[in-house]
Parts: C-alpha cells; sequence; structure tokens
C-alpha cells in the first residue's frame, strides 16, 4: 500500500514530539547531574554551561569535600549502597535462576493433570501486591531479628523474581525442540546429563536474558526496601530518595546519583531489547 | 516418559521455596488482620478481634478516599497510555517505518529507569520557583503552579508521571504483537479495497486482542497496586488527595502503626488482586 508524503511528515512529527517527551527528563537529569551549584536552580535555565564532575566525586569518593557545595552529605556515601545493591541483587538473581531453570524446563516438557494451576499459582506469587508482602515480613523479621539485613532482602526479592525467572525460562525451553535431548539419551544421556550438555548451552541467551531481567526488576525496586531496610542494608533507590530533606534538595549530587543508578540498566536492558518484551510480559510474547 | 520422577524432582526445589515464602507470610497476614495488632506494643500478644477492622474499613472514609484515588488513577494512567501506546505503536508498524528500528531503543529508556528515579527527576522538574517544567510553561503563555503540590492538580500531575512512565511499555509490547500478525488477512483487506481504518478495525485489532489483553491486565494490576513514586513525591498529599489503597495501607502500618487493620486493607488489595491476576494468567497461556 502506498503512503502519501505527507502522512509520512506528519507520522515523523507526530514520533518526534512523543520521543522527545520520553527523552527529555533522561537529558535533563544527565545535564542537571554536570552543573555545578551555581548553575543547577536558575530561571531561566542554562542550557549551556561548563561541566563539572563534582557532582559525581561527591557521591562517590568516601571523603570528598568540596569547596563549591554548600550543603553537602558526607562524601562517598552512596559506595555502601551500591555494594548493598549489587549483593542483594545478584544474590536474589542467581539463585531464582539457578532454582528456576529446573523447574522451567519441567514445566516445559512434563505433562500432567494441574500442570497450568501449578504453573499460575507460581505466577500469581509475583502479582502479589508489594504491600501485602511487606506487613508480614516486617512482623516475622523484626520477630526473627533479620529486619534490616541481606538475608531478608534476598529472600523477600527472590519471591518475585522465581516465578518471574520460571516462566520467562518456561518460554526459552518450549522453544527448543524435544527431538534434540530425546538423541541425546538416546546416546546414553540421562535427563539430567541431557539438560546440563545439551539443553543449557541452547539456551544460555535466554538464560542470561532470565538474568538481566529479574536484575532490573530488583534493582530498580523501591518500596519493599524503603521500608525493610535500614542502616545496614539500605539500597541504592532507598538512598538516593534521601537527597530530599527537609532542608532542601540538592539538585546536583541528586541527579549524579540518580545517572548512576539508571545508566548500568540502561545499558544491559538495550543489550538484551530482543528479549525485553518477551521478559517483561513473562514470556506471553515472544 | 519413563524418566518422570526425575523431572518432577526439577519442580520440587521452586515449588517449595515458593510455598515458604509466600504461603506462611500470607496466612500470617490474614491471622493479624483478625487482632487488634498494633506495631507500638513490641510481642505478638494482641487480642482476636474477628472481622472488626473488615467492618471499621468499610465505614472508614479515609479508605473510600484511597479507593476511589487508586480508582481514578487506575483508570486514567491505564486508559491514556493504552491510547497512545496503540497509537504509536501502530505509527511504528507501519512498512515505512521499517527502516527505522532503532527508533524503539528511545522507548526502552523509560521503561526500565528506576521509578525511584522517575519520581525524583519529574520532582525536581516540577519544582515550583526553578524547575524546568514551569519555565517552559511559561515561554507559551501557560500557568506555572506547583503542580504537585497544589490541591487540584497534584492526583492529575502523578498520573502524568505514571502514563510518561508506562506508556513505552505499552508501545513495545503492542509493537511486537503488530509485527507478529499474519500478513495475509491484512493484504487481502487492502486488495478488496478497505482504508486503513478500516482495516485496523476489523483485521489487526482482533487479531491482537489476546496480546491487547495481556497488557491491560498487567497494567491494571500494577496501576492499582502503585505506591512507590508516591513516596518521593507527594507523600499521599496534599492532605490525602493523592493516597491510594497501598500507600494508604502503608501509612496505616508504619505511621499510625495500626497493624491489625493495615493487614485487613492488605487483604482486600489482595483480593482485588488475585481477581485481576486469575484473568491474567488464564490470557498469558493462551493459544493463539
Amino acid at each position: 500500500m502506498k503512503i502519501s508524503r505527507g502522512k509520512k511528515v506528519l507520522t515523523w512529527v507526530f514520533l518526534i514530539i512523543v520521543i522527545v517527551i520520553f527523552l527529555f527528563p533522561l537529558y535533563y537529569n544527565l545535564s542537571t547531574s554536570l552543573k555545578n551549584e551555581q548553575d543547577v536552580a536558575t530561571s531561566p535555565p542554562k542550557w549551556i554551561f561548563k561541566p563539572t564532575l563534582v557532582n559525581y566525586k561527591q557521591v562517590l569518593i568516601p571523603g570528598f569535600v568540596s569547596k563549591k557545595l554548600t550543603m553537602a552529605l558526607s562524601g562517598g556515601h552512596l559506595l555502601n549502597n551500591l555494594k548493598n545493591s549489587l549483593i542483594i541483587c545478584f544474590s536474589s538473581v542467581l539463585l531464582s535462576v539457578s532454582i528456576g531453570m529446573f523447574a522451567a524446563y519441567s514445566l516445559a516438557r512434563l505433562s500432567f493433570s494441574h500442570k497450568e494451576d501449578l504453573a499460575f499459582w507460581i505466577i500469581s506469587i509475583k502479582m502479589m501486591p508489594p504491600i501485602a508482602a511487606i506487613i508480614p515480613f516486617f512482623l516475622l523479621s523484626k520477630y526473627l531479628r533479620v529486619y534490616d539485613s541481606y538475608r531478608l532482602m534476598i529472600i523477600i526479592y527472590t519471591t518475585f523474581n522465581l516465578p518471574l525467572a520460571v516462566w520467562i525460562m518456561r518460554g526459552f525451553f518450549e522453544d527448543i525442540p524435544v527431538a534434540i535431548e530425546e538423541s541425546a539419551m538416546v546416546d546414553g544421556c540421562s535427563r539430567t546429563q541431557a539438560f546440563f550438555r545439551v539443553i543449557l548451552p541452547l539456551v544460555a541467551p535466554g538464560l542470561v536474558a532470565t538474568v538481566i531481567i529479574c536484575l532490573i526488576f530488583s534493582w530498580n525496586e523501591f518500596f519493599m526496601a524503603f521500608i525493610l531496610t535500614g542502616r545496614h542494608s539500605q539500597t541504592l533507590s532507598v538512598a538516593v530518595s534521601a537527597f530530599i530533606t527537609p532542608w532542601g534538595i540538592q539538585w546536583g549530587p541528586l541527579a549524579a546519583a540518580n545517572s548512576l543508578i539508571i545508566a548500568p540498566i540502561i545499558i544491559i536492558a538495550i543489550a538484551i531489547q530482543k528479549y525485553l518484551v518477551r521478559g517483561l510480559t513473562f514470556g506471553a510474547i515472544k | 516418559m519413563k524418566d518422570k520422577p526425575v523431572l518432577i524432582g526439577f519442580l520440587l526445589p521452586t515449588v517449595a521455596v515458593l510455598a515458604a515464602i509466600s504461603i506462611y507470610p500470607t496466612v500470617y497476614l490474614i491471622c493479624t488482620s483478625l487482632t487488634s495488632r498494633s506495631m507500638a506494643s513490641a510481642t505478638a500478644l494482641a487480642e482476636f478481634i474477628g472481622g472488626h477492622h473488615y467492618l471499621d474499613l468499610l465505614t472508614d472514609p479515609y479508605t473510600f478516599n484511597a479507593l476511589k484515588v487508586s480508582g481514578v488513577f487506575t483508570l486514567l494512567t491505564v486508559g491514556i497510555s493504552f491510547a497512545i501506546g496503540m497509537g504509536v505503536a501502530y505509527l511504528l508498524s507501519q512498512d515505512f517505518m521499517q527502516r527505522y528500528r532503532f527508533i524503539r531503543i528511545f522507548f526502552i529508556v523509560p521503561m526500565v529507569m528506576a521509578p525511584v528515579v522517575i519520581g525524583l527527576t519529574w520532582r525536581i522538574m516540577l519544582w515550583p520557583d526553578f524547575g524546568i517544567i514551569n519555565y517552559l510553561l511559561g515561554i507559551v503563555g501557560l500557568p506555572q503552579k506547583g503542580w504537585l503540590a497544589e490541591a487540584n492538580t497534584a492526583l492529575y500531575t502523578v498520573i502524568f508521571i505514571d502514563i510518561w512512565e508506562w506508556t513505552p511499555f505499552v508501545i513495545l509490547v503492542l509493537l511486537a504483537g503488530f509485527q507478529s500478525l499474519p500478513k495475509d488477512p491484512i493484504e487481502a483487506a487492502y486488495v478488496d479495497g478497505a482504508t486503513s481504518w478500516q482495516v485496523f478495525r476489523h483485521v489487526s485489532l482482533p487479531l491482537l486482542k489476546p496480546i491487547i489483553l495481556v497488557v491491560l491486565l498487567l497494567r491494571l494490576i500494577q496501576a492499582f497496586q502503585w505506591a512507590d513514586t508516591i513516596v518521593v513525591m507527594t507523600n499521599g498529599g496534599p492532605g490525602i488527595l493523592t493516597q491510594t489503597v497501598s500507600f494508604y495501607t502503608y501509612q496505616l502500618a508504619f505511621v499510625s502503626f495500626d497493624v491489625g487493620r493495615a493487614s485487613a486493607m492488605a487483604v482486600i488489595i489482595l483480593i482485588v488482586t488475585i481477581l485481576l491476576s486469575t484473568a491474567l494468567v488464564r490470557s498469558l497461556r493462551r493459544k493463539e
């Protein structure tokens, strides 16, 4: 079908407006993070300015004190939160994927009555309202004295990562023809050997995509960490909200911290963009 | 299959872990909702009071406020993000756009940004005095306001930000849907002289129905449970005008320390979610 030139131009104009709206906050955040204190909160805003890394140094370098920042928190306090986020997210995701891949494979290959019911029960846990998990986890963690610990956060993130991992990987296993492991098993492999030696290497890209999608969810999670972590295990997403103080907002360091949180996620998300939609719809849309 | 036991064994760790970390806390939540438990008393000793909290919540104006806020929020953000998402996905799915596939990378960015970062960034941009939004609105002669702080704009502002956050998700999923459509019926319709609107309405849309259902249900569940960015944007205010059900529950438990009542509210949210997600999981695995 031919599309007139006018319609093409209109389409482009509309799309460019939409893209500008979606990308503007990203640009604004990045430019704010590169401004020094005098350039940040001005009206009219400074579109052209001399970029500085002072905000990044402020949030990353321990003990950094800048003469340019009047209202500074102690330097480098985000490093600890970064460590917490990395430990909690990676532990939970690796745990979820390494347990979940067996279940996913099983669900892809087995047939038994009520199999779909079991699968639905698994994904319904992912759908659980965070607040309905937060309250009992909070009370139980106080009782068991594990409040504000890595263990607690790894467990609660696994509640949400494991169902997700099972559902995404089930689709990847279903994509592989049954004949492949059958021939391996005719050649004398056991089911477990066939799984590790033949099937797993074939789904490796899917496995990596699953890890990354679970990482994105955990890294970005705020509400549960906000309530269930304290001084000891506070994650990055909670720490960044502390830049809003009763005395005002530290725009520059806040913007720098924002950029540091989103940059790695944007990069890995673009790297697996082929699988992203599939992951975010729990494998429903390929 | 003679090695069925092995495969059943593969399922066990997942089932055991999920049962341990989901069933017990849920039962615990329901039990707590039937007691007068308060955060102020350190021990779990609390009186059993049956359905008292549930009856109380039914007559509580704050509950109705929270339900109303969540209702308006959910309907508007899901409806509008779906409409915009459908439009953009349709445009991106057209043949002459296929050379510009890189465009979809731009939509990945808001979709994977941490919600708390989105909330904080918009809060800076919407800052009443030096915020960029008021500056830009001033240039084109529109009113400048404390968008997140004023009673008549706060809720619509957080809805706008949620639409901004979630429309890219709708776009990318529907675009994947458009691209999975079979070419033949669409071409046949054009050959028969249908207009592009007729093709969209009577051929593409019915074929897309399962995917549309998945998108809408995922968004409904997420929007109804929404609470996280409210913490950094308005904290439920001004007053209680942006207090969603989840945020109200959070306040009951961790600000008023009324854990029993908060648990009852959480159970109500859980029930609504179960109804919505039962519909969702059915549509997730439907074979087209």
